[in-house]
Formats: structure tokens, sequence, C-alpha cells
């Protein structure tokens, strides 16, 4: 198959630039960055124009993002991976070799969101490719980009939606709603690949204007603080369950007491934890502090055993 | 070799592949919180046949360890180490019991297996950043590779990292079930009377309360955290038993 029928075949299906594309990038302030006139060797194009199914390949393997992090440039080789089916199509030679040292560079960002600086990468690589801009304009647009993704991801994905929903599968689960982690997962990874997707589509339409363009479309930090005030709910049905099931059990104390020893636990595992202590001490610690109050009080009011319970 | 031996080594191998394979999903592939410990120690729970121990073990698990975040460059404590080797010393360990005639306590074996699993945590992120200290390697080949425009090379390189990431999740995992299995079933055999009760009321108290503590400190909003409070107070005060206890 010939580079100039792949390239008259994905010319029909691609949308044009448009002519803001031509603009500098702009940082999150509005302004725009500065990027030096086009310099070094020209690149020879294979082809100018990137299909549907290259997408695809892109996103597929965005999601071994970070197959190889290190300390040193974090998630480089994982966003080189996923550039490489475009660089195929776009470079040959020195001009490919070029490319792939261009994208080995440090990078670190939102894993999920980071699909966003890969399509506005492919875009303007293709303009790269035509001859059109300076290849360091990927790199400015990537360091641009790729702090305040990874800061609306971390505290969208990690800090909001997966803990509302493992305290909701926790939540189902106690109730007796068997399937309540899969419904977690599945509303958790609608989320997920939904920014994934979306992420790669807006990236690679607004090219340098991708933190523009995700800002005014995606409007996670609304749907995280719904799952922040959800979080604080579910919790209070997961302790009231926790407790229930502990009043119906064999170590049930009686009186309403359960309750009010788990509220106080809570508390007190609580003001611990905002003390910075490590919740690996408070484990250890309060195993061993229970273990020292009931061999205590056994001492003076012999305890039945449990198994004769 | 006898028929009990080759369960208990295939029902080994088993829980070590799944270490492995949710290590991969944990971080370097896919992350589709399959390895929440609320979905895999659930999965295993069905899996070997324990559903209510499973459902007990993976509730205080994914509350125990829901801080435990990927931020950034950060290794937090390997909560899906942790994890399936509690889970993997529960579930053999009970059987075991089982095995051998005795009755198996089922919030004493909880306590044990949270206790003893907890260290893997560390040793879990001690593996993690000796991976990344290695991951060093494959940039270097991926350089390389990129210098002579060798794709194919290239695209090696995750995969490379994806298989030093199962066999080291998968070993350490397997060393923890290994140890900490039999231990399971030899203290729940030793441990009787005061200190019986002792670790049944912290599983059935403690270790909860310290999860949905662990979970309150996540929640950014203090507004949420009143809500969360009333709920409670309202769901203890209101609803009957039977809701909360199918």
């Amino acid at each position: 198959m010939s580079d100039a029928g792949l390239a008259t075949h994905a010319d029909a299906a691609e949308p044009r630039p448009s002519a803001s594309e031509g603009d500098a990038p702009k940082g999150t302030a509005g302004a725009p960055v500065a990027v030096p006139p086009c310099a070094g060797p020209k690149p020879s194009p294979v082809c100018t124009h990137i299909g549907v199914f290259t997408l695809w390949r892109v996103l597929w393997r965005s999601f071994f993002f970070q197959a190889a992090a290190n300390y040193e440039r974090m998630q480089n080789v994982g966003f080189a991976y996923a550039m490489a089916p475009v660089l195929a199509r776009l470079y040959t030679g020195e001009a490919r070799i070029a490319a792939l040292k261009r994208h080995l560079g440090f990078f670190n960002s939102h894993p999920y969101l980071s699909t966003a600086i890969i399509g506005a990468s492919i875009r303007i690589e293709m303009r790269v490719a035509a001859g059109q801009t300076n290849p360091m304009m990927v790199e400015a647009v990537k360091r641009m980009a790729m702090g305040p993704l990874a800061a609306i991801g971390d505290s969208f994905f990690w800090s909001s939606l997966r803990p509302f929903a493992c305290v909701w599968a926790a939540a189902g689960l106690l109730m007796g709603v068997p399937w309540a982690p899969l419904a977690a997962l599945a509303l958790y990874n609608f989320f997920h690949l939904s920014v994934r997707l979306y992420g790669l589509v807006v990236g690679y339409r607004a090219g340098e204007s991708v933190l523009r363009s995700l800002t005014t479309t995606f409007q996670l930090n609304r749907y995280g603080e719904l799952a922040h005030w959800g979080s604080g709910l579910v919790l209070g049905v997961v302790g009231a369950a926790l407790t229930r099931r502990a009043a119906l059990g064999h170590l049930a104390l009686g009186n309403g007491v359960e309750p009010v020893l788990f509220a106080a636990f809570v508390a007190i595992f609580f003001l611990c934890i905002r003390r910075k202590i490590p919740t690996i001490g408070l484990l250890y610690g309060g195993a061993l502090v229970l273990l020292c109050y009931v061999v205590g009080l056994d001492w003076f009011f012999p305890l039945v055993d449990v198994r004769d319970r | 070799m006898n028929a009990a031996w080759l369960d208990g080594v295939l029902a080994l191998g088993g829980f070590a592949l799944a270490g492995g394979l949710l290590g991969l999903d944990r971080r370097a592939a896919f992350q589709a919180m399959l390895s929440q410990p609320i979905i895999s120690v659930t999965l295993l729970g069905y899996l070997c046949e324990q559903p209510g121990l499973g459902v007990a073990l993976a509730v205080r698990l994914q509350l125990l360890w829901m801080a435990s975040m990927l931020f950034g460059a950060s290794t937090p404590p390997n909560e899906n180490v942790a994890s399936v080797v509690s889970a993997g010393a529960a579930f053999l360990g009970t059987a075991w019991l089982q095995y051998d005639g005795a009755a198996a306590q089922p919030a004493l074996v909880v306590a044990l297996a949270i206790l003893l699993g907890a260290p893997f945590a560390q040793l879990g992120r001690q593996l993690d950043m000796r991976l990344d200290r290695s991951h060093l390697q494959l940039a270097r080949r991926a350089d390389l590779a990129a210098a002579q425009g060798d794709l194919h090379g290239l695209s090696m390189v995750p995969l490379r990292g994806m298989v030093r990431v199962f066999a080291a999740n998968a070993a350490l995992v397997a060393l923890g079930v290994v140890i900490c299995a039999p231990l399971v079933r030899l203290l729940s055999i030793a441990i009787t009377g005061a200190p019986a009760v002792a670790l049944s009321a912290f599983s059935i108290y403690a270790v909860p309360a310290l999860g949905v503590a662990v979970s309150f400190a996540l929640v950014k909003r203090r507004r949420a955290l009143l809500l969360g409070t009333c709920t409670f107070a309202l769901c203890v005060l209101v609803l009957p038993a039977d809701v909360f206890y199918p």
C-alpha cells in the first residue's frame, strides 16, 4: 500500500486545521509562549495526515503509559511509545530519529489526561512534518500542559472519584448487593475511558490551544465536588453498616454501646491521622492497646472463650 | 505429593498470578481500578468459594489502604501486594483449618491476615522504588532504539517493563502467602481466650473504625464530614438493623 494512497484516504477523513491553530501556544494565563523560528534540517514528509486507525493505535498504547516509568525522565518511554505509530507515518530517516528523541524527553502528567497532550503533539507534529512550524513547539506545549493536567487529574481521579467509587462499592457489599463492586468499576471507568478518548480528540483538534479547550470542555471540578460530598455521605452509611454488623455478631456489647464505641474509635483515629501518625502505626498500635486492655481486663474479670459463645 | 498439597501449590500459583496481574493494573497497564482491594479481594473470595470472608476482608482492606494513591512521582505503600497477601493468607489459612477439621473463627482470621499482610505494603513500596530505578536501563534502551530509528525496539521497551513489574509483584505475593498462610493457620489454633477475643474485637471494631477514619481524612470538605456524621447517626438511630445485615 503506497504512502500516497494512505495520505489520500486519510485526507478525506481529517478535519482541516483552523486558522487559530497557527497561533503561538498560550499558557494558562493566556500569554503566548515564545518559540524561536525554524532551525535545523527540514523534515522529509512521508505523509502529513493521520488516519483514524493510527489514532486508535495511539489510544491503545496510551494504556501502557507508565509501563517503564523511571525516576530520571518519568513517563518519557510511554510517551514515545504512544507517539511511535504517528512518527512512523510522518517521518523517515534522520527526521524520524530527531522526532523520537524529541519525545523521549522528560514527561510527567496524569496518565488519563496525557492523551490530550498526545493529541496536541500529533497535531503539531503534522505541521512540523509539513514544514509549517518549529519542532520546538511540541516541547513547549508538552511542558506547558503537563503540570496543570496532572493537577486536574490527580484532584479528580485519585482524590475524588476513586475514593467515592470504592466507598460506594463497600456500602453496597455491606448491604448485601454482590454486584456493587462491578457498578463502581463501571462508574469509574466510564469517566476514565471518556477522558482518555475525549482528551485525545480534543488535543488532536486543538493543537497548541489544548489547555484552553480542555478547561472549557471538561467540567471535572464540578464532578469532583460531587464526589467529595458523595464520599462523606456514603462513609456514614458504611460506618452504620459496620456498626450494625458488630451489634449482631458474637462480640456484641449490647445496650446500643456499639455505635458509641465505633464513633469514639473513629474520632481517636481521625485525630491521630490529622497529626500525621502513619496508618500502619495506628494499626499495630491499636492492636497492641486492645490486646493489653482485654488481657488485662481478663486478669481481673475472666472472659468466656470466644469459641464457647 | 498428595492432592491437598497439589491444591495448595495451585492456589499459591493462582494468588501469585493474581498479584502479578493486579500489580500491572495498579500502575503499569490500564489502571482501571481492578487492583483496588474492594474489587480484587472480593473477586478472589468468590473464586476461593469463601465470599463472606472475602467481603469482610475486602471492605476492611479497602478502607485501610484508601489513602495509598499514586500522586505524581510519589511511591506510596503498595496496597495491592498487602491486600493479595492478606487475602491469600486468609483464604488458604481457612481452607487449611477446615481440611484439618478445626473451626475457623472469621473475625480472628481477618485480624491475623490484615496484621500479617500489612508489612508487605512497605516491602511492595521498596519493590516499586527498585523497579523505578531498574527502569532507567529501559530508558537507556529506548534512547538507543530511538538513535537507530528502531521503532520495533522502542515498542518492546514497555513490554519489558511490564514483564518486570509482573514478575516482581508475583514473586513478592507468592513469598507473602507462603509465609502468612501457615502463620494464620497456626495462630488461629494457638491463640485462645482473652487474646482471641481481643483480636476478634480488633477486627470487628478497631480495623473498620481506622479504615473509616482514613477515608474521612481524604474528604477535603468539612461539611461533607458533617454530612457523613449525620448520616451515620441517622442510619444507626432510625433505620432497622436488617437493612444493613440482610
